[in-house]
């Protein structure tokens, strides 16, 4: 059949490089791992199949960084990204409690973009 | 205007030298150098603590750090601050973390040093296990 002069190539699928610290690393018993996913995949579709594969993982605490920048689960992956699942940051000896970081009302806004290095 | 020194911002798996931290910071024109030690406590929700075990991910923490560090500079300008924390195994009565903060007046620099430690417990990606005489366990949000 001849292609049709609409005819695109096919995306390749996106590798992403995984890190694992903490208790996510304990229970996949790995530090990292390259994987390739389908074009469009997101954060939350990663998770999902590491807890088929490890269903201990289910029901913890995690917010994504991609590149090493705070992100969410619905973040849609590219080629070459490194993604980390964060578990909620230590606590430590103040009164405050321990929290995810990156609550937008708790961050003063004139900082916002000034990481960048 | 004078050359900055170098700024003091690490991960490290020694022991801490405040001091190292006190001269990265301190300049003639100020009247106030805070230091904050975090460290570490025996009892822990009436467990015994042998040790606390730190993990990181250490690209992103120190890039977090530094970030921290600009805050400081957009916030309290004329003033400078550190932060060295340690990673791996930390003994009851060491320090964890130490926060540096030179500053012309104390006031400034109290705060400074609090606003430090409280968005490097808020931001940073370092997590710490608690390891017990009788058994361990990852401190998260709770």
């Amino acid at each position: 059949m001849p292609q049709s002069s609409g005819y695109h190539p096919r995306m390749s699928d996106v590798r992403i490089e995984l890190r694992y610290f903490a208790r996510v690393r304990e229970l996949l018993g790995r530090r990292a791992d390259t994987r390739t996913f389908p074009p469009g995949t997101t954060i939350a579709d990663i998770w999902a199949s590491l807890t088929e594969e490890c269903p201990s993982l289910v029901g913890l605490t995690w917010k994504p960084s991609v590149n090493q920048e705070y992100a969410t689960p619905e973040t849609v992956l590219q080629d070459g990204d490194e993604v980390v699942f964060i578990p909620p940051v230590s606590g430590g000896t103040g009164s405050s409690a321990p929290d995810f970081p990156t609550d937008p009302s708790r961050i003063d806004t004139r900082f916002v973009g000034r990481d960048k290095r | 205007m004078t050359v900055q020194p170098p700024r003091l911002c690490r991960l490290t798996h020694d022991p801490i030298d405040a001091n190292e931290l006190i001269a990265a910071v301190q300049t003639v024109a100020d009247g106030a150098v805070c230091v904050f030690h975090g460290v570490v406590r025996e009892d822990s929700r009436n467990r015994k603590v042998r040790f606390l075990d730190y993990d990181a991910y250490p690209e992103m923490a120190e890039r977090k750090m530094h970030a921290i560090l600009d805050e400081v500079a957009v916030r309290w300008p004329g003033q400078r601050a550190a932060i060295v924390h340690r990673l791996g195994i930390v003994n009851v009565g060491e320090a964890s973390i130490v926060i540096a903060v030179g500053s012309p007046h104390r006031g400034e620099s109290f705060d400074a040093c609090r606003y430090v430690i409280d968005r490097v417990k808020q931001e940073v990606p370092i997590w710490k296990k608690e390891v017990f005489t009788d058994g361990e366990e990852w401190i998260e949000g709770s």
